[in-house]
């Protein structure tokens, strides 16, 4: 090992010594090294020990701050000393990785050195990842220069050993939805017809364009793409479904996309737009109250009752639905009715509830066999989604509730389908259903908040997904701005964990308590594109660099 | 292997080690300049330098500070009672072991780095001693290996004349093989031409040197780029040779900062002539005890210097150089701070670095390691 890579040497003290753990280094003057840059060290029998640069410091000899005062002739902030103090920077690293698996204290005095991409890949175990698993992270660079390819092990980021996936961090700077975007193309590009992904569009046309290629992207950027081993081309085999309304002689759909590319997509079979109608969605509509508190159950009961209940028949049309519930509110109409036991308050609440949402326009009486209006049903598309599809489902236009039950539905279909809970005649594809499906939401807090009402059927179906859904092959791709909003359950799956660019008052929050302090410092400074990641795989968390989106990214950006 | 006693006793000689102590507590130096012979010759009625004004100067404080000083010297030594030496029937003496430490750091752009450093350990036996028992302990101790660095042995002389008690002899004698190796030190720069008039050396503590002096002209050659600086000093040196004589420190209280006082002159025991001056390098307001932040320069005097005095110019050169040392400080690391140049704390704190501790050296004389 040549003696120019030596950027310090270890440095034990009486009352700082080494441990299995960690260990301090002093500084060559004139190094430059970052947190989360990895080093190493020779250690017995001729072992390596490497560890990732958690804190640096500098110190002086002056004991305090009066002492410096004074040394700068009691406070002349012209002073021009003859001679520097003497001054040093130590780093604080955590051990990470021995390559003999000894995991002794590092001895005082041993030369420390930077690592090559080689060591890197040693020292975070990426070369024990299969290369069958391995799906692109992005890019680790270090402050001597060394840019390593990052991999997630696939075991552990799609299952079966681990799964789901959150992205953290303030909206505007912490790139979560380009990073997850980065890693849903690794994913098709790797896996191809084993996995069918859904994503949910929340922003604008941010995702509408995801066939697209960029053209605002570069050499420099397409060669971050080459470096990581994966094709700079748009995604494949896209299919979008836009809320239907009816917005000018041809154009059915409620969004923000221009007209110009809707037609296109129109004319490519590209376009849907989707419907809920009573006869087909019925028992959807509870999704409608996954956010509202329930404390009596009156609206589970009152559910029940119209799933269960003759006056609630199923060639109803929603205005039928709202009437037969205005009813209920009435009180000599309810004697004649069943569910007497449930008070005309809580009716009446429901109704208000029920004409609140219920007036959309994705609320038809039937589907049209008009093919201009190209309607579909959302929870049978998904049924028949196959292996390499990309379903792109627009909620940007919606209203919270309605938002909550297009995903209610959407996760609720994935569920079905990957359980078989369907008939024969729902799913036409010849194909098996995918092996793996990954759905991407963002605004988790939406639908799984920390504040959730315990009776939330879309929290119970999210519940059942991160818990069990890794082996059943369906995983949860999800953003949201602050951690600390999302139920513990949903989060405390998620294995694998991305932190981007957030404020010092969401660091302080218990989520973030097992990061050490300067990480968590440092995610209120990360620049746009610069991510923290925790992942079962790496021994530490990590800090990575992810290329410039592929596909178009819509006129919002 | 044997042990220090039973290596002795391998000599008919008596060693006892009923008690092993640090001594430098017990005999502190309560003045740097407190070694200056009682033979030497002070004149400070007159001037020694070309202004032959006998008042205080004011120099011109450079609104840019410069200094002509790039390297900084100082010498350093520990010593432990490790036993008494019985002569036979007759007298008993201390055995002192000293770890003897010397050595200069350079200064580039305004860093510190070190120099050379000169290191080494010493056992020192009364020159009472059987000098062919002598010869021989000194050839086992010097083949002993286990001392890092290795034990040279070294005699010492007890005068009563001179010296307070056994103790204080030896005492004395590593301060001499100290002063010696700061002389090396020098003569190694000297040799190498890296002093120059504006890449002076500063040693801490006066210029005495005397065990050392050879009384050539070569000696005092090596001092032409040199200068003494003492943070502390004697007050009570008296001005002049009356009765009546005033003490220094009241002449020199009243030094405002950028102050010095004439250069007076000495001669001492050699015959070497020195001049020296006080210089105040800490405002009053900003220190505790009167004579805080005042330093004691000296410089020998060599051919044209020892008729004329020195070139007021120079003088004044080297003050203000020394005035611009004055920061940083080492303010709350050492009470003399006000005093104390921080480049020869640095030179100090190098090489206390290098010392073994107390009790690991002293129970090395104690342990199987003589062969």
């Amino acid at each position: 090992m040549e003696k120019k890579d030596i950027i310090g040497k270890v440095s034990a003290t009486e009352k700082n010594p080494n441990s299995c753990d960690e260990f301090c280094f002093w500084l060559k003057d004139g190094i430059i090294l970052s947190p989360f840059d990895i080093v190493k060290v020779n250690n017995v029998d001729g072992s390596i020990t490497f560890g990732v640069v958690q804190d640096i410091f500098h110190i002086t000899d002056s004991p305090g701050h009066i002492s410096n005062f004074v040394s700068s002739d009691f406070g002349d902030v012209g002073a021009e000393p003859m001679t520097s103090r003497l001054a040093l920077s130590y780093a604080k690293a955590t051990v990470i990785h021995n390559n003999n698996e000894i995991f002794m204290p590092v001895w005082e005095g041993c030369p420390v050195r930077t690592c090559n991409a080689e060591d890197i890949r040693i020292a975070l175990g990426l070369n024990d990842i299969p290369k069958d698993s391995a799906i692109s992270a992005g890019l680790l660079k270090a402050s001597n220069g060394v840019t390593v390819p990052l991999d997630y092990n696939g075991e552990f980021l799609i299952g079966p050993e681990g799964a789901h996936l959150n992205v953290s961090g303030i909206s505007g700077l912490a790139t979560k939805t380009s990073y997850i975007m980065f890693l849903l193309k690794a994913i098709q590009e790797k896996l191809g017809e084993r996995v069918a992904i859904i994503v949910m569009n929340v922003k604008g046309d941010d995702l509408l364009h995801v066939h697209q290629e960029n053209n605002k992207i570069n050499n420099v950027q397409k060669a971050d793409w080459k470096s990581l081993g994966v094709e700079c081309q748009p995604f494949k085999n896209v299919t979008y479904y836009y809320p239907y309304k009816k917005m000018g002689m041809d154009i059915f759909s409620n969004t923000s996309l221009p007209k110009e590319d809707l037609r296109e997509l129109y004319s490519e079979e590209k376009a849907y737009n989707y419907i809920y109608t009573f006869e087909h969605d019925s028992s959807k509509i509870d999704m409608l109250f996954s956010n509202v508190d329930d404390p009596n159950f009156t609206i589970e009961s009152i559910l029940n009752l119209i799933e269960t209940s003759s006056f609630f028949s199923g060639d109803m049309t929603w205005e039928v639905f709202k009437e037969t519930i205005r009813k209920y509110c009435d009180k000599n109409e309810s004697k004649n009715r069943e569910g007497k036991d449930i008070t005309i308050q809580s009716w009446k609440k429901f109704s208000r509830l029920i004409n609140n949402s219920i007036k959309n326009s994705i609320f038809v009486n039937s589907k049209s066999g008009d093919k201009k209006q190209r309607h579909c049903y959302l929870s049978d598309t998904i049924k028949n989604i196959n292996g390499g599809d990309m379903m792109v489902i627009d909620i940007a236009g919606l209203d919270e509730q309605m938002q909550l039950l297009v995903f209610g539905d959407t996760i609720r279909a994935v569920y079905d389908l990957k359980h078989g809970n369907y008939d024969a005649d729902e799913r036409t594809s010849e194909k098996e259903p995918p092996h793996k499906i990954v759905v991407f939401v963002d605004e988790l807090n939406k639908y799984a908040p920390s504040t959730s009402p315990k009776s939330s059927p879309l929290l119970a179906n999210l519940l059942d997904i991160t818990e069990r859904g890794r082996q059943e092959g369906i995983i949860l791709f999800s953003a949201e701005q602050f951690r600390s909003a999302i139920h513990d359950r949903v989060k405390g799956n998620c294995g694998t964990n991305v932190y981007g660019r957030t404020n010092a008052i969401e660091v302080s929050k218990p989520d973030y308590r097992y990061i050490p302090n300067v990480y968590s410092n440092m995610m209120t400074r990360l620049g746009k594109g610069d991510l923290i990641v925790q992942h079962p795989v790496f021994k530490t968390l990590l800090k990575l660099k992810f290329p410039y989106p592929c596909y178009h990214q819509g006129g919002s950006k | 292997m044997s042990t220090l006693q039973e290596l002795f006793e391998q000599k008919g000689a008596m060693l006892f080690q009923n008690e092993s102590i640090a001594l430098d507590h017990y005999y502190l130096e309560p003045y740097q300049d407190a070694n200056d012979e009682d033979s030497d010759v002070y004149n400070m009625d007159s001037p020694f330098e070309t202004d032959e004004s006998k008042k205080k100067r004011r120099l011109c404080v450079q609104s840019r500070p410069f200094s002509l000083f790039k390297y900084f010297m100082d010498g350093s030594r520990r010593t432990y009672k490790v036993g008494d030496l019985v002569i036979p029937g007759r007298k008993i003496y201390p055995v002192i072991a000293a770890q003897v430490r010397a050595g200069c750091v350079e200064r580039n752009r305004r860093k510190v780095n070190s120099k050379e450093l000169f290191a080494k350990n010493y056992l020192l036996l009364s020159d009472s001693f059987n000098e062919v028992n002598y010869d021989e302990i000194k050839r086992c101790i010097d083949r002993c290996d286990k001392f890092n660095p290795s034990v040279t042995v070294e005699k010492y002389s007890y005068m009563k004349s001179k010296d307070s008690s056994p103790n204080s002899a030896a005492i004395a004698k590593a301060n001499s093989l100290m002063h010696q190796m700061e002389v090396d030190i020098l003569s190694d720069m000297v040799k190498a031409e890296i002093l120059e008039t504006d890449k002076m050396l500063i040693v801490d503590g006066p210029l005495q040197f005397l065990a050392e002096d050879s009384k050539k002209d070569e000696f005092a050659d090596l001092f032409y780029n040199v200068v003494g600086v003492s943070k502390s000093f004697d007050p009570n040196l008296p001005t002049s040779d009356k009765r009546s004589s005033s003490h220094v420190g009241a002449f020199i209280l009243d030094l405002k900062y950028g102050e010095r006082t004439p250069v007076f002159r000495k001669k001492n025991s050699m015959m070497r002539v020195f001049g020296f001056w006080y210089l105040r390098i800490r405002k009053r307001t900003n220190i505790k005890n009167p004579l805080d932040g005042i330093i004691k320069v000296e410089k020998m005097a060599i051919r044209e210097d020892i008729k004329n005095g020195f070139n007021t110019d120079v003088i004044d050169n080297i003050s203000l150089s020394l005035l611009a040392e004055g920061i940083p400080t080492c303010h709350g690391r050492d009470n003399r701070w006000a005093s104390h140049l921080y480049p020869i704390y640095m030179a100090e704190t190098m090489i206390k670095s290098t010392f073994s501790s107390d009790i690991y050296f002293i129970n090395q004389f104690q342990r199987n390691v003589f062969k």
